[in-house]
């Protein structure tokens, strides 16, 4: 609409000077307008496959072949932790508009033009098949099975018909490339291991109750998983439940998980978490607070916190004789410890103590403030504090998350109730039975983020020097370079990775990946990059048996899928393709083990059905799919309150380190640190032993680029989107517009008004969309909403960076390829870019 | 239903995101209702423009930035999502020269007769809520209809089963206020009550009342 004013008492009230007809409602007739006619309307069981961490169902309405609309899960009375209602998101609401784009993938195609254009011809499934069978023999045989890699891609979630159909072709033609890690937790995931937890491992939203101060840093549970069961519906539940929490919100936005239920938001610099968490360990520490509360806590579940327990923790490992701890023993410097490095004391003592006073000056939270925060932890009965995934996403991730989660140990009251341990919380899940994607002879697995390497240097690619697993030493070459690549639902070859302009030089060059394979629904931007695409069934059109997925909240549930229409145009499923490759391939009885789709599911259900994580599933799972499929949905509410570190604190145990404690200090990464490779040149790669601040590149701290590229850009979920899914369904693109944040005070310097296009541009490209000039983003702060369509102008305009400009608005058009040092991962929040007018 | 009968909203603004579940869901409810297509050569008609639930993103406050860098501030924001208030004094229906904006008697509802309308967009200028949404193609006016078809048989309106944070509620005047009471006055960027009275309960969010404006014209 028009920018109106909503008030228009004037307009109202001058409506009888200015229209003859005005009347009284209530002389109206009873005029009633006439419902539209009714088909016999089929209704069937259907869910939201994406990345977002939940698989909401969806009731779907069709007639005559055609879906007419869909509904959410109003089935039950909706009370919350017994039966609540498992209702999709705007996202999950527009499937009928996603389904019938125009833009569906209709026919198997293959490449015509150069590799990226985007042109392609219609060929049978035979030809499909064929040639994708035949080249992946060629390839396995001419190169070798770690030049296939089945890429990363999350974009349908299915249990049967899943890309693990994939793995099974991949697996009988001898196996593929691995990988580890992910897009959305790689650097996290290694840090909380090297501390001695998961993650996502923390206390359970519901124990919330037990406590009296939250703290979330980066932590936007409404925006992320925005599922009407999902997290951010149990967060609120749980704040309301809970008067006296006080909560304590810090994010470099003002996000929708704030909206009026924080007590307090202080917004921070992207990337310099760690600092804030410094600062606030140096008034715990420094005040004596730690000596008199938690250092008992500190001496016997950890390790590392000050010197003596290093020389305490390095005399064990010498005396017991284990070769394991023996190969640690040189790593173990008691100097490196925390303490020490936080009072700028010891061996520390040139980099000066990390006070609040040091950390307002990177940060952007005063020292008044960085006080105050520590002052309610240090007074909290129960602090519960989570750090997100916004956190790790940086270039310092690994560190950044582990300097965070010192926090939550050094009150010393990890274990009790309403307290956490920094992680991700911990949620519920019911168990569906999958496809088994067969297993794979290839042992050799690259990070998720370095395939661009493996494309022109995975021959070299070391364990030393790129994280490479599997091979025999940290020496030994991976040995292969990549040569084909099955992008199966996955947007990750352009899109969704780091320099999405730099990918794209790589793919173009089809001598060096020789054959791309892209399975999906519509003409992404990866799929552009195809050599062949083969075009899926979407989950409206597909029987199938899912579970909740990995971050739904505390409901976990199932849903029996059942086809709404029948396949449109000539769509296959990811099951029904991959049988017609392994025929080609000769190997369709391995294939298919004998079984067709009915009976396939019908054994998974079986699985699921006797599967004893579901045996409090309400209604209790019926003895057939077929009868499942007819009610739909099950669910089922753990409603115990779960503390993160209970078993270890309260218990005899250990944690899954090699000292078995918590350790402040990391082992791990004391010898990764010392027997890696860095790049001296990339400001930042170095692994420390101890949790610590990391200054990088293109972060607030670096000097050689902040004159050119004043602002730090930061990515952000959107609400309209998940990652790149959903970006071309129209309704969601102006329901959540898609534009730049920035600063009011920031846009009245640069003369932006609201809604006027600008540039944005890093090294590594342009992108022009549209700026929201907003009081929610912190000063010298952009943020963009991640996943929109890399899209190079067709008209070849290039921009300030000197590349095509993106007018998709594409955020990895201006992020950088720059594997993080420890988990490899991908560093995109750690950006600084330059904007103008357009 | 009686002639008494009136329906109404209630939305609760300390729980709701502004995730826009209601205004993608209503939009999936109203297509079928506006267009007729067949979706598979034409794909679902985009509507834009046509928004029978819109969802408001209101915010303000102030920044400063200390000597060292470091930021103060008093940010706030909330979400505020408007259908149809299905006021009591409708003066979209004051302002229709034709007669096709009327109140229904038995419950209140506030409809559009489309052969009568004639597209002349008075009752979307005079409705402070934006309710009316001017249909540019078929040139009639379109909006909430409170789901008259879903009422009748006994379910609630598409918009409130699809809120994930319950957020929203729907029934009559009546019932709403004996289970939310008269809650807590409109506030910005709404219009004051007085204007239409509107049958429209709100719940506060702690920063309703602070002076800010809406900050997504582009989304509503």
């Amino acid at each position: 609409m028009e920018r109106r004013s909503f008030l228009k008492a004037s307009a109202a009230l001058s409506c009888a000077a200015s229209l003859t007809g005005c009347k009284t409602g209530s002389d109206d007739a009873n005029v009633t307008p006439t419902p539209p006619p009714v088909a016999d309307e089929s209704i069937s069981w259907s869910a939201c496959l994406v990345n977002c961490g939940s698989n909401c169902p969806v009731k779907v309405f069709s007639s005559d072949g055609i879906i007419t609309r869909v509904e959410a899960d109003n089935e039950t009375t909706d009370e919350y932790g017994v039966n609540h209602q498992i209702r999709a998101c705007a996202r999950g609401r527009s499937l009928r508009q996603r389904t019938y784009a125009p833009d569906r993938l209709k026919t198997p195609m293959k490449r015509v033009g150069k590799r990226g254009e985007g042109k392609f011809v219609p060929i049978s499934w035979d030809e499909a098949a064929s040639t994708v069978a035949s080249e992946l023999q060629r390839i396995a045989s001419e190169y070798s099975n770690k030049s296939i890699l089945k890429l990363y891609g999350t974009g349908a979630y299915y249990g049967f018909s899943s890309s693990n159909c994939f793995n099974r072709i991949l697996n009988l033609n001898g196996g593929f490339l691995n990988i580890y890690g992910n897009y959305s937790w790689a650097q996290q995931n290694e840090a909380a291991a090297a501390t001695g937890f998961g993650s996502t491992s923390g206390s359970i939203l519901l124990s919330l109750k037990d406590s009296d101060l939250f703290i979330g840093l980066g932590y936007n549970p409404s925006e992320m998983r925005q599922s009407g069961s999902g997290e951010g519906y149990d967060f609120l539940q749980a704040i309301k439940a809970n008067d006296a929490l006080e909560i304590i919100m810090i994010d470099p936005r003002y996000t929708d998980s704030m909206a009026g239920k924080e007590d307090n938001w202080f917004p921070i610099r992207p990337g310099t978490d760690a600092a804030l968490a410094e600062g606030i360990a140096y008034e715990m520490i420094s005040s004596g607070w730690v000596d008199s509360n938690s250092k008992n806590f500190l001496d016997k579940f950890c390790v590392g916190y000050d010197k003596d327990s290093l020389i305490k923790l390095k005399a064990e490992f010498q005396a017991s004789g284990d070769p394991k701890k023996l190969a640690y023993v040189p790593y173990i410097n008691p100097d490196d410890n925390y303490k020490d490095y936080i009072l700028g004391e010891g061996t520390f003592s040139t980099k000066g103590p990390r006070t609040p006073s040091w950390a307002a000056k990177v940060c952007g939270i005063s020292e008044t403030n960085i006080k105050k925060i520590a002052s309610k932890i240090m007074n909290a009965r129960a602090p519960f504090i989570i750090t997100g995934a916004g956190v790790n996403r940086h270039a310092n991730g690994e560190q950044a998350m582990r300097s965070c989660y010192m926090l939550s140990f050094l009150t010393g009251k990890v274990g009790q109730p309403g307290v956490s341990n920094g992680a991700l919380p911990s949620q519920g899940s019911l168990s569906n039975s999958g496809m088994s994607g067969l297993s794979n002879p290839v042992k050799e697995s690259i990070s998720f983020f370095t395939f661009p390497d493996a494309i022109e240097r995975g021959h070299e690619m070391t364990a030393r020097k790129d994280g490479i697993r599997g091979t025999a030493d940290l020496d030994t070459p991976l040995g292969a370079d990549l040569k084909a690549i099955f992008a199966l639902n996955s947007n990750a070859l352009i899109n969704q990775h780091s320099d999405s302009n730099g990918i794209a030089k790589i793919l173009e060059d089809d001598t060096k990946c020789e054959f791309i394979v892209v399975c999906d629904c519509w003409m992404t931007p990866s799929a552009k990059f195809a050599d062949i695409l083969l075009p899926d069934t979407s989950w409206l059109e597909s029987n199938d048996l899912v579970n909740d997925s990995y971050a739904s909240g505390i409901m976990g549930y199932l849903v029996a899928m059942k086809a709404a229409i029948d396949p449109l145009w000539e769509c296959k499923s990811m099951y029904d393709m991959c049988a017609l490759i392994a025929d080609k391939m000769g190997k369709l009885g391995e294939y298919t083990e004998g079984k067709d789709e009915a009976g396939w599911l019908a054994e998974l259900y079986e699985k699921t059905r006797t599967n004893s994580n579901n045996a409090n599933a309400i209604p209790p799972l019926p003895s057939t799919y077929e009868e499942a499929q007819k009610q739909g949905v099950f669910r089922a509410f753990d409603g115990k309150a779960t503390v993160a570190l209970e078993s270890y604190i309260n218990g005899a145990g250990k944690v899954n380190t090699p000292s078995g404690k918590i350790e402040i200090f990391s082992l791990q990464m004391a010898q990764k640190g010392a027997e890696w490779e860095f790049n001296d040149e990339v400001k930042g790669d170095y692994i420390s032993s101890i949790p610590m601040y990391q200054a990088t590149w293109e972060g607030y701290e670096d000097d050689e680029t902040s004159e050119d590229y004043p602002f730090q850009l930061m990515g952000y979920h959107t609400k309209g989107r998940t990652h790149s899914s959903y970006h071309n369904v129209p309704w969601l693109r102006e329901a959540v517009e898609d534009a730049v944040w920035m600063n009011p005070g920031d846009a009245y310097k640069k003369g932006f008004t609201q809604g006027s296009k600008v540039l944005i541009w890093s090294k590594r490209g342009t992108i022009e969309l549209p700026v929201r000039v907003t009081p929610r983003v912190a000063p010298g702060v952009l943020a963009l909403g991640q996943g929109a369509w890399y899209t190079p102008d067709p008209s070849g305009r290039v921009g300030p960076s000197g590349h095509i400009i993106d007018i998709g608005g594409c955020i990895n058009t201006l992020t950088r390829y720059q594997p993080s040092p420890f988990a490899k991962g991908n560093p995109q929040h750690t950006n600084r870019v330059q904007i103008a007018s357009a | 239903m009686t002639e008494q009968t009136q329906y109404g909203f209630y939305l609760d603004t300390t729980k709701c995101t502004g995730c826009k579940a209601c205004h993608i869901s209503c939009k999936d409810r109203q297509g079928d209702i506006i267009r007729k297509t067949n979706p598979i050569e034409q794909g679902v008609p985009a509507l834009e423009g046509i928004n029978w639930r819109r969802v408001y993103e209101y915010g303000g406050g102030s920044w400063s930035t200390n000597a060292d860098g470091s930021f103060e501030q008093n940010i706030f924001a909330y979400y505020t999502s408007i259908g149809c208030n299905h006021c009591n004094e409708p003066v979209c229906v004051k302002a229709c020269p034709t007669g096709a904006m009327h109140k229904r008697r038995e419950d209140g509802l506030v409809l559009v007769h489309t052969d009568l309308c004639i597209g002349c967009n008075s009752c979307a200028e005079a409705c402070p809520y934006d309710a009316p949404q001017l249909d540019p193609q078929r040139k009639v006016m379109t909006k909430c209809d409170g789901c008259y078809d879903r009422l009748a048989e006994g379910k609630q309106p598409i918009c409130v089963g699809s809120c994930p944070l319950r957020a929203l509620d729907f029934d009559t005047m009546v019932n709403l206020r004996a289970k939310y009471g008269n809650g807590d006055g409109h506030m910005a960027p709404l219009p004051p009550e007085s204007i239409t009275s509107p049958n429209l309960i709100i719940k506060a969010n702690k920063n309703g009342g602070r002076q800010g404006e809406v900050l997504n014209y582009s989304e509503v």
